[in-house]
């Protein structure tokens, strides 16, 4: 690709590259993210190049090894196109069948199309599957149409353009005005106007302003920075460009988790394209303005994904947050303003410029606009990357876009905002989610990880799991994040393991209080909030771990039983067999027990057992004898 | 600065723009518990004690690093707040292991105080300190770190207050622990042994090793440190009568602050030494017995005047001491020349620069005295040139690191590597003792370069122009070959110190050097030449080995001034001083410290008397000192410790430490510093200037003072030095009394001259003694090491007095690490064991002084200073050879 020079060289370079494409008439895109990929996603694609080879198709057919597809559940995905045939699961023994039928015809295989559980129906478009039906997929849009290792494919959806838009003749303020006037809030989860955080970085004093991508995505289950930084990476550099015009800075960061190997890869090689095309750089497009930036590997904390430490990261410090009354944006890295923004919120820019303020205001709601991406997980069926405008309720994700709970289970809780956000239950599933509605609830939008949960999950447990995570992750900084949430999950350890006593939940409220009103950062304010959420929406649970010593969702194991229902028990001594501790003891000949004492609750008796008789129960609540004795 | 007005608890309060909350609230006598905040270190906001709320906006704050601004309105007590406080110190105690009864910080734990007055007991929560192993094997410092509470203050001591760089944070969350580069212990890191950490940690976690008791102090005094010109202020912790712990005094705007350095922290074990002296002793039978003070001061009183009715008063010599007060000092020369009527007085301190100190003084008219280090921050720039403050001054090596973290060009120019070049912009290394060339060449190249400062030049010096003439007429190019540096680094040098004032740093490099006085002369061209003197942003910093140095000299205790440092050969100065003591004052110069060995060796001199100083420790060829101590009729010896001068006298006295008496010392900045003693002196010791003045009264010549305030108030007279004696205040500086335009307020008065550039002597090379020792101190041992050997700890630890080479050379000589070597000069020789240093340049033997009897001096020759054969006391030309 040669060195572009102008605004106009780009749009011919746009152009070109779009006319270039249309001389093979069909593609077959196979999703090439990191989910996908572990389901061999990579060794399909290979299938489909030397296939296409084989059959002679190399003239009309291109492979493209894309961005995510979302439908992560039914990884691999293939679409192709321009028919946008869905081909989910697909092996690499099914190609020869694919690239002979729809790629050299025109039909559909169809028992590899998208099954609907309910009515049974095979749809093969994608447009018609209902998880990609009830999107909004704006950010997610070109993901079927780029490969991120080629930059040429940015260009022929008219990439950049945004970019040659501003460099053309909008001014910085104008820009900032659109963000503002646009009402983007910042996706990684405060939600601050991120419009605002520009103008304070333009008007603070210090020279040279820097602007940083913040791709430390740390929350279990949140793979949405993920996916952009894989899967398009141009997107977010051109966001991350037309910032740095914005605001003054001529040098930009990507802070990138060490864990995102692939999301490091391509963004080294999308800056390496973009430098090359003249898009980083002096000079960029002739438009006088110098950017370039670097990429900062994090090392693997999470508390580093909270702006200040994220800095002192890249400053080379420890990645331990500061006092932040003066603002990185105006005092940050080396006490430069600094503008830090979530990959999302970058990706979003080049959309606002492109197709205006209005259009975007229109998405969404009054104070939250446009859209979010989730990354949709847990009990749930199609489980993926999920893209809605703002204000769509939960319950139209969960069980339109997710289609519900697997196996017939009853749905329990959602869990938003990682792991420092909430829990929603069933009675909060019509709540739009936005900022603020989530934020009053008692949960909070995050980076959008959302993670499902049924009626087998415990809320205690749930929320120690959480606690468990952040205090592993807690900088040690200050106190009453460091010490309070050791203390908590001390407490919540004890809840679920039995020991809970009068008086736990009380002190559990005590300490979250001082911990979301006297920590130094935001890890530590919302760090309770798993605990506060199930308490106030789950408290009998607690209550029952506490008072009756049982566990009402089965799972924590001093708080169950596993009997053995004479009744329907069949004497087939598969649970004996399968018994590690030799706790299962055979009465008579046809009959079994589970001795008690000896029992360590592993399950394998409750597994072995045939499911047609299904004789090994779990209770809730501990063994009677044992309870006795305690 | 401009105040800004807010409310704290409903009341209006001002404080200065830029003040945080906390500071607001303190200014205004508003107390606020904290526990990582420190007023010299950068805020952490870590402990979360500082807590505070908006009143309007209901926000909680914390105070420490919230900016105060105008119309906030704040509440530091409120019920919510009082509730997070308590729980977070409750958080912290359940962290904290339960061994507050063995615990040596005790009361003074600042989680302790809190509890206490947050009314705390119980916990009610899970008890889960972070186990770590006690560790104590260095015998200075036990971290017990399963008792830190993560405040910081150390790592940022370490980082902001003196700069080694030897501990951060280790591990993340409730793991985090202060530690060291792989968590070696603190012997094997870079740590310096300063202490500061361990004074400023809230907790017991960082710890001094207490040698003799265990626990808390009784009491704690104030005081000033006995050891180095720099006079930190000290803290010192009593048990009984025993000196057993040492910090930074809590005392505000003292010159060290938080820190201190291993030797003001830990070397003060020789106050409870058991070879302190503790009754008068008598010799009879060649035996030391101990007498009634009746009985000694009886005795030497009479056979001092004994052999000044026999001898006359020039066969009697008083050396005195660096080490004792201002008002001991006044005593001892006044006793010397009013009661013996002899010149012969001097103190220790003539060893370390004297030559350099009447150059500098008679130039400026002592106009330069006044230096406070603090104004180092402010430098423009800083030369540091022959001196290693991070072994010699420690807290001034911290000063300087301090500035040059803070991007102001700092040159080092030194032979060796010293713990200041990491921190430099420029190292010059050059030879040993080319100080001179270097400082002719630089002045050339600045003058070459238009550095100088017309400005000034013209306000308040004369004779410009013949020095520049003078700078002209050098070749750059051959000086730089001379002083053994390359003419890009100078260059770089002259770039970054143009147009700006420079700070100088001197020590016994340039001190005690054979060039000093030349090498002073040219710098103090220099420095006028750039407007660099009497001014906050440059000034001269001349490190002063003893604490009491510069006092003294201004006592008079030498043998060519009267107090004041009034020439003796000045008749209007003398009769003014004959007039006030009413006696005749010879006007012929005294003896000074080395000439009284000479003399006494030829039998001239017949009798001494010592107050605290040790010449058979401190003076070149200790063999000759003894031999002439030995030869003499009498000796008297007062001092504090058993010495090796004291095992030879006649009579022995025993004084007091500078923490068993009162007085005031002079420190290296023109500081004046009052100390009360904090313990009485040990059994029958007594404070020194108690003992002159018995000793006097005995003699008749004078009646008793029996107070100290009548030889303040007769120093205050004689001394308009020293006029803030008398204002009753603790601390205070000399007053200026120079005649000089440069310092006096309006800029009027005299002019000081620029000198005609002088030219160095080289002396001869020797082919016999390749090698050029270097006699540097370490920062474990100071001067002699009379009273620094007196520490085990210090005696047992690190390096001991081992010889150090370059590698380079150690392969030319076939020595490696360990090798057992012979180090002779033309005077003497020493063994020692080898250490292959890097930063040592090939040809040079750092030879450390302060150990093993301070042996180092046999190297040198037995020559006054103002010799022309004197070599100085710095270097010597020396051969090495291995003991097999």
């Amino acid at each position: 690709m040669k060195k572009l020079t102008s605004v106009k060289d780009l749009e011919i370079v746009g152009r070109e590259c779009a006319s270039e494409q249309l001389k093979k008439p069909k593609t077959i895109t196979v999703c090439s993210e990191t989910g996908c990929l572990t389901c061999g996603s990579s060794k399909l694609a290979d299938a489909f190049e030397s296939e296409i080879e084989r059959q002679g198709l190399s003239g009309t057919v291109s492979l493209r090894r894309s961005a995510c597809l979302g439908f992560c559940e039914r990884g691999p995905v293939s679409i192709i196109l321009p028919q946008k045939i869905c081909y989910l699961q697909a092996r690499p023994e099914d190609v020869p069948e694919i690239v002979q039928k729809t790629l050299g015809g025109n039909e559909i295989v169809e028992r590899l199309v998208y099954k609907d559980t309910q009515t049974g129906v095979r749809l093969a478009c994608v447009d018609d599957i209902p998880f990609y039906k009830h999107q909004m997929r704006l950010l997610l849009a070109n993901n079927a149409v780029i490969d991120a290792a080629n930059i040429a494919d940015y260009f022929a959806i008219g990439g950049y353009s945004a970019l040659g838009k501003v460099l053309a003749g909008i001014g910085k303020d104008e820009v900032i005005e659109m963000i503002k006037g646009s009402k983007l809030r910042g996706r990684g989860g405060g939600g601050f106007p991120v419009g605002i955080k520009w103008q304070t970085t333009k008007d603070a004093p210090g020279e040279p302003k820097y602007v940083i991508v913040n791709g430390d995505e740390g929350d279990p289950g949140a793979f949405m920075d993920r996916s952009f930084l894989e899967g398009n990476p141009h997107g977010v550099l051109e966001g991350l460009i037309i910032g740095g015009y914005a605001i003054g800075a001529n040098e930009g960061f990507f802070y990138i988790r060490q864990e995102y190997p692939v999301a490091l890869e391509n963004v080294q090689l999308a800056i390496e394209q973009a430098r090359k095309c003249g898009l980083l750089g002096k000079d960029i497009l002739g438009s006088g303005f110098d950017f370039d930036v670097k990429i900062h590997r994090g090392a693997g904390a999470f508390v580093s994904g909270e702006s200040s430490a994220l800095m002192n990261a890249i400053e080379g410090n420890v990645g331990e947050p500061r006092p932040k009354y003066i603002h990185t944006s105006e005092k940050g890295i080396w006490d430069k303003p600094s503008c830090l923004n979530n990959v999302e919120t970058w990706a979003n820019v080049p959309l606002i410029i492109n197709n205006g303020v209005e259009w975007f205001k229109g998405i969404g709601t009054e104070a939250s606009t446009g859209t979010k991406v989730f990354s949709l997980v847990g009990k749930v069926n199609n489980t993926g990357l999920v893209e809605v405008p703002m204000g769509i309720p939960l319950r139209e994700i969960i069980f339109s876009i997710g289609g519900g709970v697997p196996k017939g289970k009853k749905f329990k809780a959602v869990q938003t905002g990682g792991p420092s956000g909430g829990v929603l239950p069933e009675s909060l599933l019509d709540l739009p989610v936005d900022f603020d509605e989530l934020k009053k609830a008692g949960s909070m939008m995050g980076s959008g990880g959302m993670i499902v949960m049924d009626e087998d999950t415990c809320m205690v447990d749930t929320a120690r799991y959480y606690i468990e995570f952040l205090a592993h992750e807690s900088c040690g900084k200050c106190i009453p994040c460091r010490e309070g949430l050791r203390q908590m999950l001390n407490i919540l350890n004890d809840i679920t393991s039995g020991r809970g006593k009068e008086g736990d939940i009380e002190l559990l409220e005590e300490l979250s209080e001082t911990l979301q009103e006297a920590s130094l950062c935001a890890l530590g304010q919302s760090a309770p909030n798993p605990v506060m959420s199930t308490i106030r929406h789950f408290r009998d649970e607690y209550e029952a771990h506490i008072r009756e010593k049982r566990c009402p969702a089965r799972v924590c194991k001093e708080l169950i039983t596993y009997e053995i229902d004479e009744e329907k028990c069949k004497g087939c001594g598969l649970c004996m067999k399968n018994c590690p501790a030799g706790a299962v003891e055979q009465i008579d000949k046809k009959q079994f027990k589970i001795n008690q004492t000896k029992c360590i609750k592993c399950g394998a008796c409750f597994t072995a057992c045939p499911e047609k008789f299904s004789a090994v129960v779990k209770k809730s609540g501990k063994p009677q004898e044992q309870a006795v004795a305690a | 600065m401009e105040n800004i007005t807010l409310f704290i608890n409903g009341k209006g309060v001002s404080c200065p723009t830029g003040s945080s909350l906390l500071e607001a609230a303190e200014l205004n006598g508003i107390k606020i518990p904290r526990l990582c905040y420190h007023p010299e270190l950068k805020p952490l906001g870590g402990c979360r004690l500082c807590l505070v709320e908006d009143e309007k906006t209901g926000k909680i704050l914390a105070s420490c690093v919230m900016p105060a601004s105008p119309n906030m309105s704040i509440l530091t007590d409120t019920p919510r707040i009082n509730r997070h406080r308590r729980n977070i110190v409750r958080l912290m105690m359940a962290e904290h292991p339960e061994s507050c009864i063995v615990c040596n910080k005790g009361n003074r734990c600042q989680l302790r105080q809190i509890a206490a007055q947050l009314g705390l007991g119980q916990t009610g929560l899970y008890h889960m300190p972070n186990y770590k192993p006690i560790e104590q094997a260095n015998p200075f410092i036990i971290r017990d770190l399963t008792k830190c509470v993560l405040c910081g203050k150390c790592i940022r001591a370490d980082h902001e207050l003196v700069q080694t760089g030897a501990i951060d944070y280790n591990f993340r969350g409730f793991k985090s622990r202060p530690l060291t580069l792989h968590d070696l212990p603190l012997e094997q890191s870079n740590c310096t042994f300063c202490g500061t950490c361990v004074s400023i940690c809230p907790t017991g976690a960082l710890a001094p090793k207490n040698l003799t008791h265990a626990g808390t102090p009784e009491r704690e005094s104030d005081s000033v440190c006995g050891f180095c010109g720099v006079g930190c202020s000290l803290t010192l912790g009593v048990i009984g009568k025993q000196i057993v712990e040492t910090n930074p005094s809590h005392l505000p705007e003292t010159l060290n602050g938080a820190t201190l350095c291993v030797r003001g922290h830990f070397a003060h074990d020789f106050l409870n030494a058991e070879q302190r002296l503790t009754q008068p002793l008598m010799r009879a039978e060649d035996k030391l017995a101990p007498v009634s003070w009746n009985e000694a001061v009886n005795h030497v009183a009479s056979r001092l005047l004994e052999i000044k009715k026999t001898f006359g008063p020039q066969s009697i010599g008083f050396l005195g001491s660096s080490k004792c007060t201002n008002e001991e000092n006044y005593l001892f020369q006044k006793i010397a020349r009013t009661v013996l009527e002899t010149n012969n007085v001097d103190n220790g301190g003539y060893l370390s620069g004297r030559s350099c100190l009447d150059l500098i003084d008679s130039r400026t008219g002592g106009g330069w005295r006044v230096s406070p280090l603090s104004n180092l921050e402010k430098a423009e720039s800083i030369v540091v040139i022959g001196a290693d403050p991070g072994n010699s001054a420690p807290v001034v090596g911290y000063y300087i690191r301090r500035t040059a973290k803070k991007g102001i060009p700092m040159i080092v120019v030194d032979p060796r590597r010293t713990d200041l070049v990491p921190f430099s912009t420029v190292w010059l290394r050059i030879l040993p003792e080319r100080d001179l060339q270097l400082i002719n060449c630089l002045a050339a190249l600045l003058w070459k370069r238009f550095g100088h400062d017309t400005g000034f030049i013209d306000r308040f010096t004369e004779n410009f122009t013949k020095y520049s003439e003078g700078l002209s007429s050098f070749n750059h190019q051959r000086l730089c070959v001379e002083a053994g540096v390359d003419m890009i680094s100078l260059e770089r040098v002259v770039e970054l110190l143009k147009g700006k004032k420079i700070a100088f740093v001197i020590g016994h490099g340039i001190l005690q050097q054979r060039n000093a006085a030349r090498a002073a002369d040219a710098i103090l061209n220099l420095m006028l030449m750039t407007g660099s003197l009497g001014t906050d942003t440059g000034g001269l910093y001349l490190l002063a080995r003893e604490n009491n140095q510069a006092g003294a000299l201004d006592m008079g205790s030498a043998p060519d001034l009267l107090p004041g440092r009034e020439n003796l050969g000045d008749s209007r100065q003398r009769q003014r001083f004959e007039r006030a003591w009413e006696v005749r004052l010879s006007p012929d110069q005294g003896l000074n410290a080395i000439r009284m060995i000479t003399e006494a060796e030829k039998g001239t001199l017949k009798a001494l008397y010592i107050m605290g100083e040790n010449p058979l420790r401190s003076l070149p060829q200790p063999e000759r000192v003894l031999k002439a101590l030995q030869n003499l009729e009498f000796l008297v010896v007062q001092d504090i410790l058993k010495t090796e001068t004291s095992t030879v006298a006649h009579v022995v006295l025993p004084g007091a430490s500078f923490s068993e008496k009162a007085g005031s010392y002079t420190n290296m900045e023109g500081r004046i510093q009052c100390v009360e003693p904090v313990v009485s002196p040990p059994l029958e010791a007594r404070p020194d200037w108690m003992i002159l003045d018995m000793v006097s009264e005995k003699m008749g010549r004078f009646t008793r003072y029996d107070s100290l305030e009548k030889i303040r108030a007769e120093i205050v007279r004689h001394i308009p030095e020293y006029q803030g004696l008398s204002n009753g205040k603790k601390t205070f500086w000399i007053n200026n009394t120079s005649k000089k335009g440069l310092f006096q307020p309006d800029g009027q008065g005299e002019p000081i001259s620029f000198f005609p550039v002088a030219f160095a002597e080289d002396r001869p090379h020797d082919d016999n003694y390749p090698f050029t020792a270097i006699l540097g101190s370490t920062r474990f041992h100071l001067g002699s090491g009379t009273r620094t050997s007196h520490s085990k700890r210090i005696g047992n630890f690190g390096k001991n007095g081992h010889v150090e080479i370059s590698p380079s050379d150690g392969l030319e000589l076939n020595l490696v690490n360990g090798d057992r070597i012979r180090i002779q000069s033309r005077h003497g020789s020493i063994e020692r064991e080898l250490i292959l240093e890097k930063g040592l340049a090939q040809g040079l033997v750092l030879a450390p002084i302060g150990f093993e009897e301070n042996d180092a001096m046999k190297l040198l020759p037995l020559t006054p200073f103002e010799d022309r054969t004197s070599r100085g006391l710095k270097t010597c030309q020396v051969r090495i050879d291995k003991i097999q």
